[in-house]
């Protein structure tokens, strides 16, 4: 039994003076899933957050939710989705009555005192903080109201844009524990964009990638980006930060996107033959993959984080530690590229 | 120079004392001034949102000729209000002229560009993700507007305070469209200019004090209002 | 707006309409008698003592409006005023005769002076109205003027005619300052200048200085310097909302033995202002 999936998109496009900001074919969210919506900047995270959200039409396309298609601002659909932009705004009033308010204009009084209190404590926000006004806040503390004056609504459907971005630590977790409370309880679905994409890819049950404005939906590891560029012997190639090149095989087209799997890099002593190529990193982290709970290890070569599967972490007799150097390599056909 | 000294110590005498004529006036420019700041302040408001919120071909225009009105002089006002109320006028028979209800229409065209220009500006200087939050909240229209009212709230009152003092201080509407009537229309400023008139310069002092004292209670009952807020 | 404030908006705002209309309605039907009249007899006071006596002799509850006479007239044309009480003959004159009023009735005058520096550089003292006046031609002495239109305006004008055939308009010794009668004589004490006023205003002028003003009466008494009151009613005809009953009433009241007494008998500092000459006294 499929369920209907809560949101879905379909040719949705945006145009934005003349320039396509976001292009998606078919795009669904299904009920009670956490979903990470990453990529970098200017890929129309916000843009596809905001026409999931109803608060923006979209140029062309249809949005579904629900199974019935709507339109921006939908009475019915609109009281049900919510959405934290990235910059907390909070109204300037203080902390209760900003909690309250989405309360108070869908007209439910009722026990107001104690949904307040109830989202705070989701939010870990210690009651003395009800008095305070919106000026008088961190900006941690700030995103944790905007988020409690959201989860008060127990809404169906909540859209996150960056929520830990710009907050201190212990306010992303209280961010991420009352995230995965309200799917709990409430079963809430949501959809969170974040460029952080370890944080996404360890909180959410899926992650979408996204980049210049399309959807790519696989898993985000490794991804490499364009432009290709040829050394002296005609193998196209991306250079790195600190000098190094990786090669890749002929891309199908000057924006096309490569990906290494995991699995595919390998570390190695050994100096590389002449079909495999090799990067030299640091090992920033080491971490268990939570689907297949297997090990694996974050290096850092230039600029770019890559992630590499190692079945034991045992290397030259040696246990795998943050802040070693080591090699990988991969071969060159095991590199895939994604459709632009 | 004696005068002003004079007509310190006569601003006492008059308040104190209860003078009949002065109380008159008082409660002449308080009526006029409550019946025009009510009807601006309640079209002028949402008007002036919509003027700072709606992106409009044209708007830069509209918000040009609004920004013109606040210049017009009152005693233009009163001569065009004078045209339409007069009994050869097209509103003739509501028998408005020498009226404090007369004085209050012009009293309102005098307003309503303040209010509606401030509140404009109020509103414009709205953080733009008021909306974005309020929409990701669920509000209506009706609700943005009025939230959006309540959270440009000190600008607003900045409108209704300098469109305030604009109506209490004026002279060229109460006189033209008043008339200056004793006990009728008769109001502080005009009390003033026929004082002064009259070589009554004393008078003329005490007067504008005690309207000074009303401007300074309203400015510090307000004075709370901006404290809570 | 409607959806704004809601249903009842509108209801709200025809029923404040509709209360502004009645209360503003019933004060036009059997109202006091409105008079558009010049400064002068308000500033004086003269007004103020006399209505409570019209009040008690005829009933009638007398309101005012004391405007320049140019004003006065416009409103007694557009049918804003029931009666006017001016001192300008010759355009009453014309105003009776374009059917704007009726029974235009002489029924008191005051006069007018000449004032100046003490010190006289033209040297008008004792000289008669049109010997000051060519006097202050001749040695091109500052004469500041009402300008303004007003009745005493108006007689400054016809006197400059009469006597030099000439207004000195674009003369540079003569100023027009467009202000009332105080602001005038103001001026011209500034400028040490003659002025042509009326009595009443210098008395109150000399009163405010303690008595001893820098500007003293240089030349009275003529003929040429009287200065003529007229009650007119505003034509009915024209305009159907004026009371004429009421004004013709009034009227009569200031031309008859008791009205004529009152304002012989009304003082300003002591001093008598305004002499009853109504036709039959």
């Amino acid at each position: 039994m499929t369920r209907e999936p809560l949101l879905r998109l379909r040719d949705v496009r945006q145009v934005y003076n003349d320039r396509t900001v976001l292009d998606v074919a078919e795009l669904s969210i299904d009920p009670g899933t956490i979903t990470g919506l990453s990529g970098p900047n200017g890929s129309g995270k916000s843009t596809l957050l905001k026409i999931l959200s109803l608060s923006e039409r979209c140029t062309s396309g249809t949005v579904y939710f629900q199974g019935r298609a709507v339109l921006p601002f939908d009475a019915e659909a609109h009281q049900q989705i919510t959405m934290l932009p990235q910059v907390p705004h909070l109204l300037t009033r203080n902390v209760f009555n900003n909690i309250a308010y989405g309360l108070k204009i869908r007209g439910r009084k009722t026990g107001l005192r104690d949904n307040v209190a109830a989202a705070m404590d989701l939010v870990g926000l210690d009651s003395s903080f009800a008095a305070r006004q919106w000026h008088q806040l961190s900006g941690g503390e700030a995103q944790r109201v905007a988020l409690a004056a959201r989860l008060v609504l127990k809404p169906l459907c909540l859209l996150l844009d960056e929520p830990t971005a710009s907050v201190d630590m212990e306010s992303a977790r209280a961010i991420r524990r009352a995230i995965l409370l309200a799917r709990k309880e409430w079963g809430t679905t949501l959809v969170i964009t974040s460029h952080n994409q370890s944080w996404l890819n360890d909180l959410c049950d899926s992650v979408i990638y996204q980049y210049n404005g399309r959807i790519l939906d696989c898993s985000l590891e490794n991804i490499l980006l364009g432009p290709w560029l040829k050394n002296d012997r005609q193998e196209f190639c991306k250079k790195l930060a600190d000098g190094q090149f990786i090669l890749v095989p002929s891309p199908p087209g000057p924006d096309s996107i490569a990906v290494i799997a995991p699995e595919v890099l390998k570390l190695t002593n050994a100096l590389p033959d002449h079909a495999a190529h090799t990067l030299t990193g640091t090992v920033i982290g080491i971490y268990l993959d939570r689907h297949s709970s297997e090990p694996r290890i974050h290096v850092v070569c230039g600029d770019h984080r890559l992630v590499a599967n190692v079945p034991d972490l045992n290397f030259n007799g040696k246990a795998l530690l943050p802040g070693q150097t080591v090699t990988l390599h991969y071969l060159l056909e095991n590199i895939t590229w994604l459709m632009k | 120079m004696e005068f002003i000294l004079e007509g310190l110590a006569k601003a006492f005498v008059l308040l104190l004392q209860g003078d009949q004529e002065t109380y008159s006036a008082v409660w002449a420019t308080v009526q006029a001034a409550s019946m025009s700041m009510t009807v601006s302040l309640l079209i002028g408001i949402p008007l002036g949102y919509l003027l700072g919120y709606l992106n409009f071909p044209g708007k830069k225009g509209v918000r040009t000729v609004v920004d013109t009105l606040l210049s017009l002089p009152t005693v233009f006002i009163g001569l065009l209000v004078y045209a339409f109320i007069s009994n050869r006028g097209p509103l003739g028979e509501f028998g408005l002229l020498f009226t404090l209800t007369g004085i209050a229409v012009g009293q309102t065209i005098l307003a309503l560009p303040v209010v509606i220009a401030l509140t404009a500006t109020a509103v414009e200087s709205l953080d733009r993700s008021l909306r974005l939050t309020l929409i990701s909240l669920g509000s209506s229209q009706k609700q943005i507007f009025l939230t959006s009212v309540v959270e440009a709230r000190l600008g607003i009152l900045i409108a209704a305070i300098t469109a305030s003092a604009r109506v209490l201080t004026e002279v060229g509407i109460s006189m033209m469209v008043g008339g200056n009537i004793k006990w009728d229309t008769r109001t502080i400023t005009t009390a003033i200019a026929l004082e002064t008139n009259k070589g009554q310069f004393a008078s003329g002092i005490a007067l504008g004090l005690v309207l000074l004292a009303i401007a300074f209670v309203i400015s510090f009952s307000l004075s709370f209002l901006r404290r809570r807020t | 707006m409607k959806h704004l404030y809601g249903k009842p908006f509108p209801t709200i705002l025809s029923l404040l309409f509709a209360v502004l209309l009645c209360a503003s309605a019933s004060q036009a039907e059997q109202g006091p008698l409105m008079m558009a009249t010049t400064t002068s007899t308000d500033n004086t006071g003269l007004l103020e003592y006399m209505a409570p006596l019209v009040k008690e002799a005829t009933g009638i509850e007398l309101k005012w409006v004391a405007t320049g006479t140019g004003q006065a007239l416009k409103l007694g044309e557009n049918c804003d005023a029931d009666v006017l009480m001016v001192h300008a003959p010759a355009a009453e004159k014309a105003f009776v005769e374009a059917g704007f009023g009726l029974n235009r009735r002489q029924f008191m005058y005051n006069d007018f002076i000449i004032i100046g520096p003490e010190a006289d550089p033209a040297g008008i003292k004792g000289k008669d109205t049109c010997g000051a006046f060519k006097a202050v031609l001749d040695s091109k002495a500052v004469f500041v003027s009402r300008g303004d239109d007003s009745g005493t305006h108006k007689k400054e004008l016809a006197l400059w005619n009469d006597c030099v055939n000439a207004v000195p308009d674009k003369e540079g010794w003569y100023r027009q300052a467009g202000q009332g009668m105080l602001a005038t004589i103001n001026i011209a004490g500034e400028q040490t200048g003659y002025t042509l006023t009326d009595r009443g205003t210098y008395i109150s002028y000399e009163a405010n200085l303690g008595g001893n003003p820098p500007l003293r009466i240089l030349s009275e008494g003529d003929q040429k310097l009287l200065n003529q009151y007229s009650v007119i009613e505003v034509n009915p005809e024209r305009c159907p909302k004026a009371q004429q009953e009421l004004a013709r009433k009034f009227g009569d009241w200031l031309v008859s033995k008791e009205g004529q007494n009152a304002i012989a008998a009304f003082k300003l500092e002591g001093k008598q202002l305004f002499f009853p000459n109504a036709e039959g006294n």
